[in-house]
């Protein structure tokens, strides 16, 4: 039978693996990812893979216009189509809004997420807007009965900027207006306003970055229904279960221990499932059809507009700069475009903010303005490093735009005005240091060959023109001082001595679940492959933890990896010493083995100790800790993307020659799947630089809500990227280790951009930068006419 | 999910000729690359259709003795690019439906169709 074979193929490779692994160093190696196999034969179950009981399948009726009031909607005629279960509208849902977004749950009321949204409403603020749904007993009868519903729009002015929706006489998108939230502070003791007075030179920029969305594969899908005990089961596709548990209370207003929540396996989220989206509807959907099972998987057409995007954004920086190229001082003044609702609110704003003020801590006087607009656009989020690829673009080439006024290398433009000496950085009280940054720029010029290539590409003619340029970024290893961090590690001896990993840290593709066998593996002294960990997440049996987010579960979940196996080894050592007759600082587990401190002699395996715990008659007790801890400390994570790339003037477009990554992550703890995140993380940059862009129309409606017309790199857009990393140690990460989840993603965009201005002189402030805006940017000083 | 409310097969020019004269609503569909799309969005739901996909004598490119070219309707972009008539007479046409869509659409989307479709991406 092929299917033994198999198995005992797996049996082999498993206890060869075993064996290797058992004495190999299990950090800064590269085993092979716990649900790699699974991935790639099938094996492994999505929520769409999760077998059916009973099911109905619900679809969404969104509006047809970007901002109105429904005055009538009729259902009747989907309401008699055979097979229609239910249509639910606005009218049925709860009178009272709640957040969506995927932070933790702030205790001070005034800095709780904006509850804005409802379930269905008859306010309709995108074109795209959920106005009722219906449920029947296949997707196709539900789909055919969405398109029988009649609705009747009264018509309002269509904001799709913040100009727009800001000016005085805008209609209000939600009650409180359309600003969304506002900030000015300052950093430093000087007076800005006479250091800009007294500068040498005063430089200015604007910058304007797109919308673009997180194309996840696996597009939201969720089911619910009420299990046996009466209560509501939800299984979906989230980054953020444990949150998206407690929203569900607020939405009903029920305990929220009245919901379990099932993370299967998930195919991406980049953000994009840091909210809570589809879980409301189809737990309100079960409830009104008295706890049957109900199932909800948005089209790609959906997934594109009724989730969540990146922010459009809008800068302005002005830079008090002396002869030598020095910055004296700096103000920044942004607004982003929240879209409908308010999902994230105003912290990505803030993000960006602070990342502005942080990565060039050396400068002594900084202003930030910042605020954050609604408009009729779908609806902005959290995505792939939250708002720093967008205030990056814009720092980054402001730093390149002021390098060539003032005659200047970028790269020393940069060393000259990043610390070189730890700082506290005023904002976050964090200790910050750039050594790893200031190491990543002296490999990435000699890889590049950047002076030689500065001078080489100086002066070009000719319709095809090179460039190189860089850009360096600063980013967190999660959420702290702004949020609470927390992890929480299970862990349970089995029998055969293998442990059993239960982690609230989320694994949704990144590689988490992997990360942390191996760190556990390595504190254990065991095999990788004798720690089982399950890629589900169920809110009824795993440890809490916020979710997949902020590049922090390597570095937050880490941490609490080290507190449980520091107290489990503890308890296995110290049953041994009773089961031995020995003194307990005498040993040490080893290779899966209580051997003698000193002398390394082997006194027993593993297996047999665990074979006591649970079946001695007289001292029966499975080995097992459980610890939930508060982590109180960040790593400043940083690196940078160098690019050489060949401009054809007359078409505009960009050939990218080569680009590189080099980060600073601390200790890299599997160099295969962080080279893999790097990569990831690149090529959502290049798109970003050169291709992505959500379009809309004047009345709201997006042009390409499709990967059709959506033009997201293939393949074959790709050049070779390179990745390099730095060694650093981090104090607090697990290992030395920092975060590198999102990071990867940010410099590309402005790297490319000003390898554009090196080749053509032409700076481009705006993304992205595809043929048709090179051209025209070409054109407006009169490139394309020279060749 | 598609929603097709009546599918015919013609083997012939003539049976689908027929078949399009019994239900004036009917539509042509041969590879659906396009089509498809269109039902799949909702924007055809419900449609009749009346397949071409089987009809052999217009999967043809021929040269006639005048040196006209003739590329049957069901021709896709992948046969066109391929072919040794067009290789040497016009060879830039294949090569220009060479750089159609991907590989996946190139093999099934139809010359004839493609003509007759007003697509976004104005190929």
């Amino acid at each position: 039978v092929s299917g033994l074979n198999d198995f005992d193929h797996w049996q082999e490779y498993t206890l060869r693996k075993t064996k290797e692994s058992e004495h190999m160093k299990q950090i800064n190696t590269s085993v092979v990812k716990k649900d790699a196999a699974g991935k790639t034969t099938g094996a492994a179950r999505y929520t769409a893979d999760y077998p059916a009981h009973n099911r109905l399948y619900a679809k969404v009726i969104r509006s047809q216009i970007a901002h109105g009031q429904v005055l009538s909607i009729d259902t009747k005629k989907a309401e008699s189509l055979p097979g229609v279960k239910k249509v639910l509208t606005f009218r049925d849902v709860p009178g009272w809004n709640y957040p969506t977004c995927g932070h933790p749950y702030n205790l001070d009321e005034a800095h709780q997420d904006v509850a804005d949204k409802n379930i269905l409403s008859d306010r309709v603020r995108y074109y795209g807007d959920e106005i009722a749904a219906v449920v029947a007993e296949s997707p196709f009868i539900a789909q055919k009965a969405a398109r029988l519903i009649d609705v009747m729009y009264e018509e309002m002015a269509v904001y799709l900027g913040d100009q727009e929706s800001s000016e005085a006489d805008a209609i209000p998108i939600h009650d409180g207006g359309n600003l969304l939230g506002e900030d000015y502070y300052e950093v430093g003791s000087g007076d800005i306003d006479s250091l800009f007075e007294s500068a040498s030179h005063v430089i200015t920029d604007s910058f304007e970055t797109s919308a673009v969305q997180h194309c996840n594969m696996e597009p939201h899908v969720a089911f619910a229904y009420k299990d046996d005990l009466n209560r509501y089961v939800v299984v979906t596709s989230t980054q953020i279960p444990h949150v998206c548990r407690r929203i569900l209370g607020q939405v009903f207003k029920l305990p929220v221990s009245h919901f379990r929540v099932i993370k299967p396996v998930v195919g991406g989220g980049f953000g994009n499932k840091q909210d809570v989206v589809i879980e409301p509807l189809v737990v309100a959907l079960s409830m009104a059809l008295h706890g049957a099972e109900v199932y909800l998987e948005y089209s790609r057409e959906e997934e594109m507009i009724g989730t969540r995007i990146r922010h459009k954004a809008r800068f302005e920086i002005s830079s008090a700069v002396d002869e030598q190229g020095r910055i004296m001082a700096r103000k920044l003044a942004l607004i982003t475009n929240s879209g409908a609702y308010a999902a994230h609110g105003h912290s990505v704003a803030q993000v960006m903010a602070g990342n502005f003020i942080e990565t060039y801590l050396s400068v002594e006087d900084m202003a930030v303005d910042l605020k954050t607009a609604y408009t009729n656009l779908p609806v902005a989020g959290a995505m792939r490093a939250y708002g720093v690829p967008q205030v990056n673009f814009a720092t980054e080439s402001h730093l390149d735009n002021i390098a060539r006024k003032l005659g200047l290398d970028p790269v020393e433009l940069r060393l000259l005005n990043m610390l070189a000496d730890e700082k506290i950085n005023p904002v976050t009280n964090l200790e910050y240091s750039v050594a790893g940054l200031r190491k990543a720029m002296d490999l990435g010029r000699k890889k590049i060959a950047w002076e030689d290539k500065r001078q080489a590409y100086a002066k070009q003619t000719g319709a095809k023109r090179r460039g190189v340029g860089m850009a360096a970024f600063t980013f967190e290893s999660g959420t702290w001082p702004y949020h609470q961090e927390m992890a929480g590690a299970d862990l349970r001896m089995n029998q055969d001595g293998s442990v059993q990993l239960n982690m609230g840290a989320v694994e949704i593709g990144q590689g988490a679940m992997t990360v942390f066998a191996q760190m556990t593996a390595e504190r254990l002294g065991i095999g990788y492959e004798s720690v089982h960990m399950d890629s589900v997440t169920d809110t009824d049996y795993s440890p809490f933890d916020t979710g997949a987010y902020a590049t922090r579960q390597t570095y937050v979940g880490g941490q609490a990896i080290r507190v449980a196996t520091k107290k489990l080894k503890k308890k296995i050592l110290k049953r041994a010493a009773r089961f031995l007759d020995r003194k307990k600082s005498e040993l040490d587990l080893r290779d899966a083995r209580i051997v003698e401190s000193d002398s390394g002699e082997i006194l027993m395996s593993l297996k047999e100790l665990a074979m006591d715990s649970y079946y001695s008659d007289t001292d029966g007790g499975v080995l097992s800790v459980s610890v939930s801890c508060g982590v109180h400390n960040n790593g400043i994570s940083t690196g940078l993307t160098f690019a050489e790339v060949e401009v054809d003037i007359q078409t505009g477009r960009v050939d990218i020659l080569q680009i590189f990554n080099v980060h600073d992550c601390g200790t890299v703890i599997n160099p295969v799947l962080a080279e893999g995140q790097v990569h990831g993380g690149m090529s959502m940059g290049i798109g970003y630089a050169l291709m992505e862009e959500m379009k809309f129309d004047v009345q709201g409606r997006t042009l390409n809500n499709n990967l059709l017309d959506y033009k997201l790199p293939t393949i074959l857009d790709h050049p070779e990227l390179g990745v390099e990393f730095i060694e650093s140690y981090d104090s607090n990460g697990p290992f030395g280790a920092k975060g590198l989840g999102e990071p990867p993603t940010i410099t590309p965009a402005p790297a490319i951009r000003n390898a554009i201005l090196h080749a053509t002189g032409v700076e481009v402030n705006q993304l992205p930068m595809n043929p048709q805006r090179l051209f025209e940017h070409f054109s407006a000083v009169g490139l394309s006419e020279e060749v | 999910m598609y929603d097709i409310s009546k599918y015919e097969e013609a083997t012939s020019v003539e049976e689908a000729l027929r078949y399009l004269a019994d239900d004036p609503d009917s539509m042509v569909i041969a590879a659906g690359s396009d089509l498809l799309i269109k039902i799949r969005e909702g924007k055809l739901a419900s449609a009749s259709l009346v397949s071409i996909i089987k009809i052999e004598e217009l999967k043809n490119i021929s040269l006639d003795e005048k040196g006209g070219i003739h590329i049957g309707p069901l021709v896709n972009f992948t046969q066109l690019e391929k072919d040794a008539i067009i290789k040497e007479h016009i060879n830039y046409l294949g090569q220009a439906g060479g750089t159609m869509g991907g590989p996946q659409l190139r093999n099934i989307a139809s010359i004839g169709g493609n003509v007759r479709l007003k697509t976004n991406s104005k190929e």
